[in-house]
């Protein structure tokens, strides 16, 4: 396995309902390391995490090594992390997709909150900042 | 039975074995180098699957080749023997490369597996925090 990253620490945009369908799906796929999934306007990112500018703002990706990943690259790794995408996120990351995958992934983030109509939005009775 | 007939079974059953021993040996040579280089962090094991995947292949190639074989008739000219032990014989080889070819693809599949599991993150971080963080 990796030898410098032994877990990785994904802060999502618990306001948005997209965002909290992924973080659902991410929890329930098979990984090769264990991932944490942390709501990126929580106290706990905060204490932790402050140190990161995109909190909130984009995908963020930290791995127990200190390394930060965020926006496409964070949406990579959360694939990469997974068994069942891995392979995908290697082509993802290629140079035959990497363009136009990074626009994707740039797209996704900024439309983030008008995406709400692709799923059935649920309460969300858990979170601490309940949405806005 | 007549003597052609014996002849052509003896036929059959020799070139069958000799393709299965061929392609057993060739499997167990050739695939050990891949599953080495799978199992290379578990020595011994590569060893163990090696022999366990070329028992099965070989028991379900040897069941194959005598479970298809159709004797002809009494009646049959040689001609006739001759000629469908020869259909019988190109009918198990051509099976005998599929299955070949699924094995080898079974060890790509598993030395993939292998390749995903070892990857390194395939884009660099943005930022590394001063210190690692729990």
């Amino acid at each position: 396995m990796q030898p410098d990253i032994q877990q990785l620490t994904v802060l999502y945009d618990e306001t948005c309902a997209v965002c909290r369908r992924a973080r659902d799906w991410l929890a329930g796929q098979p990984t090769f390391l264990p991932v944490e999934l942390v709501p990126a306007g929580s106290v706990d990112a905060e204490r932790r995490f402050g140190a990161v500018p995109w909190k909130g703002s984009e995908l963020v990706v930290i791995a127990d090594n200190g390394h930060v990943w965020a926006g496409p690259g964070a949406y990579i790794m959360a694939m990469w992390v997974t068994r069942r995408w891995r392979p995908w996120s290697l082509r993802l990351a290629g140079k035959r997709f990497g363009r136009q995958a990074e626009r994707m992934f740039h797209l996704i983030t900024a439309n983030r909150k008008r995406l709400g109509w692709l799923i059935r939005e649920e309460e969300c009775d858990w979170c601490e900042n309940p949405a806005q | 039975m007549n003597s052609s007939q014996l002849l052509s079974y003896v036929v059959y059953v020799v070139i069958a074995l000799t393709a299965v021993t061929w392609l057993t040996r060739t499997l167990a040579s050739n695939g050990g180098v891949f599953l080495e280089e799978v199992f290379s962090d578990r020595p011994g094991v590569a060893e163990a699957v090696n022999k366990l995947l070329v028992v099965g292949f070989a028991m379900l190639n040897v069941g194959y080749a005598l479970f298809v074989f159709e004797p002809s008739g009494a009646d049959a000219t040689a001609a006739q023997v001759f000629e469908s032990t020869l259909t019988q014989i190109g009918r198990l080889l051509l099976i005998l490369g599929v299955l070949h070819f699924i094995n080898v693809f079974v060890f790509w599949k598993i030395r993939r597996g292998q390749e995903d599991r070892m990857a390194p993150p395939p884009v660099p971080p943005q930022m590394t925090l001063p210190k690692p963080v729990a």
